[in-house]
């Protein structure tokens, strides 16, 4: 008790010098271990950058006064605002999402979300399509230029991995030019309670901007076996496109011919752009 | 050992005298050689019965309060402490500076600041001496009310609740208590709340460590929880920053005259002025509201000044920046959001010409114009100078940071909770009607008060759960109205006038909103 009581610092000063520090270090540490990939879309890491020069600047021209006493009357209760986030930071480590946190209405087959967010006839009125559509849009692709995407086929088999959310938009659109194809994709197992038996997603989760909007997306698969897919695990499978059909819609669907279980690839995420 | 100094001041007749010979009473009997610098004196003399442990030393009307000055009494006396009574119509900071002054510093440091208040006379002083009250109570740790007598509890309790909402921390004394000075401080208070997160933090920890299973899983879904909340904050916190060293350029650099003299007087053209003075003055909604009172006292029509409040924090480049970046590919989120959002503002300022205010707008008393931080008050402004106001933007950016920072903390928590802990098939059932959906959308941007730079990354994070018109009515109404915008406004404004306000932009908004959703259900 003490120490706060100190005349010599300005105590004002050193909790704000520890949060703005704090949060550098938070961030750098992150970019520095690649795991700011977790929390958020590439493309924001030179902003959190900027961040933190800019809050170690300011700390600078704080620390001048560090020694001044302190002036006004300054209520210590708002810092744990700052703190507490901190605190959580740098002790809780970042967790890798799964179907169960995921923030997604989960009824819809999960190609009809890449396809709902192109197509704007999605936003009508009725919420229960509007709800699973909404992750992204696809600035590059659009019908006319479906011929253009640049997606290479490696022979005859598509292989997903090389860009999968333009993969599934790919096949999606245009399922006849990929019937009979065959396919491979490394992903993990979605299950929802509506599917059946033999029913699940080859699913990616696609982050948009941040952890808070990661969704799962990918193309229907069949395969007698799916049962004994244990949720969340992750295979290569290897399969051909063929036209099936989901709550009365008809869309394409992996027939899966193997499943080799995997570990968890590096780079998790997918980006729409 | 550092001199200790303890400075009351206090108007005339507050009694600052009758509360310093109580505090010599007890400091004679601690046998510490005390000095009274006395620079006004009533009609009570300082007690000077013990004379050998206390001298007295009166200003003379010739003599400057200035360092060389304090140096010589301490040179004179030698003194442990020193008391100063100070005048209660100079500013407290000159007081301030003569001890932060180096040399100074290093002999003496300030103990307690009192400030002794006449409690008959508390409304009129707040009404005729505003800004000069203000400082004194905002700057001292102990707050004594005297001649408390013949007045009512509640006037009393009014008085202290002025006080309190000027200076969180001080400890507000009666004349008839007797309060210890070493009460626990707020400090003290933070500090135990912080060791105690840590403990319980360790005591999990060890847990953990001992394979207490069932710890673990119950902590997972706050690693999500965890996750998804400093993701929004990685993203939001660059904007943030943007925000405030526009904003504090802008304070630091650009006169009050300027920004007047840019509004014309007459209507029509003002409106337009208005929303283009959006476009050239990035402010965020949090550093508007200052900027549209300043507006009003000096002269701004309200109904012109009203406009350019609601539309500045939209048609911010950087607001619609963050707004292109969160909805990339999606445009026109962007542009409706900035369209609509002139159109309500224009609305809700033409509708204060037909229904003006007839009294005055401005709060009685009120004078805080500037935003609160130390940087806007006392000698900062006399830093001149390319690097003296580098120095200051950057102060002033950090103090606005933190002031603003901890609404979008609170902001992001609120939404994390919302996206990890609430089942998701709640929002296909119950919202799933679109009125109900805007008007949850448009609560929820009322209480996040988030701020306009960044909140497009936590609206974004609702797409999965509304539809885009009800999340439009997120993105518009935050900007303008919210809680921590309401109660800026209230620290400024009139309370009538504050809930006409608000009631009016609802209003507005709702049926502009809706609107625009049958459209977008329409044409999409």
């Amino acid at each position: 008790m003490l120490l706060l009581k100190s005349k010599r610092f300005n105590i004002d000063v050193v909790i704000k010098l520890l949060i703005l520090t704090g949060f550098s270090l938070f961030f750098f540490m992150t970019i520095k271990t690649g795991k700011v990939n977790q929390f958020v879309h590439p493309r924001i890491v030179p902003y959190m950058k900027f961040t933190i020069v800019a809050m170690l600047l300011i700390s600078l021209f704080i620390l001048r006064d560090v020694f001044k006493p302190q002036r006004n009357k300054v209520n210590y209760y708002q810092y744990l605002f700052f703190i507490i986030p901190l605190i959580m930071a740098f002790c809780l480590p970042a967790v890798d999402m799964n179907s169960a946190s995921m923030s997604y209405s989960g009824t819809k087959p999960l190609a009809q979300t890449i396809e709902n967010t192109k197509d704007t006839s999605s936003l009508k009125a009725d919420n229960s399509s509007a709800a699973s559509s909404q992750n992204s849009d696809t600035p590059v692709q659009n019908d006319a230029e479906s011929e253009n995407t640049g997606l290479k086929l490696h022979g005859d088999t598509i292989a997903m991995d090389d860009n999968f959310i333009m993969w599934v938009q790919e096949i999606s659109d245009n399922p006849s030019k990929y019937i009979g194809k065959a396919v491979t994709v490394t992903a993990f197992v979605f299950k929802d309670k509506t599917f059946k038996s033999n029913e699940f997603v080859a699913a990616r989760l696609m982050m948009v901007c941040c952890a808070a909007d990661l969704s799962p997306a990918g193309l229907l698969a069949h395969y007698d076996k799916a049962s004994e897919l244990k949720q969340d695990s992750w295979f290569k499978f290897s399969g051909k496109i063929e036209n099936g059909e989901f709550s009365g819609q008809q869309m394409p669907v992996i027939k899966i011919a193997k499943a080799e279980k995997v570990s968890k690839p590096k780079e998790e995420y997918v980006y729409p752009y | 050992m550092k001199i200790q100094i303890d400075v009351v001041t206090g108007f005339l007749d507050s009694g600052k005298t009758t509360y310093i010979n109580q505090t010599l009473r007890d400091y004679s009997i601690s046998g510490k050689k005390t000095v009274v610098l006395q620079f006004e004196y009533g009609e009570i003399d300082v007690d000077n019965r013990l004379t050998e442990n206390i001298i007295i030393e009166k200003l003379n009307k010739g003599k400057q309060f200035d360092c060389e000055y304090i140096k010589e009494i301490i040179k004179k006396y030698n003194p442990q402490r020193i008391i100063i009574e100070y005048n209660g119509m100079k500013p407290i900071n000159a007081l301030f500076e003569v001890f932060e002054e180096r040399t100074v510093r290093k002999r003496c440091s300030i103990n307690y600041i009192v400030n002794t208040i006449d409690a008959a006379t508390f409304e009129i002083f707040m009404n005729n001496m505003g800004s000069m009250f203000i400082e004194q109570i905002s700057n001292s740790d102990i707050i004594v009310l005297n001649k408390t007598d013949g007045i009512s509890i509640d006037k009393l309790d009014s008085i202290k609740k002025t006080i309190k909402t000027l200076n969180v921390s001080a400890d507000i004394v009666n004349k008839s208590q007797e309060k210890k000075l070493e009460k626990i401080k707020s400090e003290d208070k933070f500090l135990f709340v912080i060791l105690s997160m840590v403990a319980i933090y360790f005591i999990i920890a060890i847990l953990r460590g001992v394979d207490f299973v069932s710890i673990e899983s119950d902590l997972s879904w706050m690693k999500t929880f965890n996750t998804v909340f400093l993701s929004i904050l990685m993203q939001a916190f660059p904007f943030i920053l943007i925000g405030v060293f526009v904003s504090s350029f802008l304070q630091v650099c650009i006169s009050d005259e300027t920004f007047v003299r840019i509004f014309p007087r007459k209507m029509g053209f003002g409106f337009i002025v208005a929303i283009l003075a959006g476009f050239l003055f990035p402010v965020c909604d949090c550093a508007i509201v200052p900027v549209a009172s300043r507006l009003i006292k000096k002269g701004v029509p309200v109904p012109v000044a009203i406009t350019f409040m609601l539309s500045a924090p939209l048609v911010n480049p950087v607001v619609i920046a963050s707004t292109l970046y969160a909805f990339q590919g999606q445009p026109y989120i962007a542009l409706l959001r900035v369209s609509t959002g002139i159109a309500i503002a224009i609305a809700v300022g033409i509708s204060f010409i037909f229904f003006p205010e007839e009294k005055s707008i401005i709060k009685s008393g009120s004078d805080k114009l500037s935003c609160g931080c130390e940087y806007c008050n006392g000698d900062m402004q006399k830093r001149k100078g390319l690097s003296g106001k580098f120095g200051m933007i950057f102060n002033h950016a950090g103090a606005e940071f933190f002031q603003v920072g901890k609404y979008v903390i609170a902001g992001a928590f609120l939404s994390s909770i919302f996206q990890v802990a609430v089942p998701k098939d709640i929002f296909n059932n119950l919202f799933g009607r679109n009125v109900v959906a805007l008007i949850v959308m448009m609560l929820a941007a009322f209480v996040f008060s988030v701020c306009s730079t960044s909140d497009a990354f936590i609206a974004r994070t609702f797409t999965n759960q509304f539809p885009t018109g009800a999340i439009m009515g997120f993105l518009i109404l935050g900007p303008m109205i919210d809680i921590k915008n309401m109660l800026m406004l209230l620290s400024s404004f009139r309370k009538g006038f504050v809930i006409k306000l608000v009631l009016f932009i609802f209003t507005f908004a709702f049926v502009l909103l809706y609107f625009q959703m049958l459209m977008l259900s329409f044409f999409m």
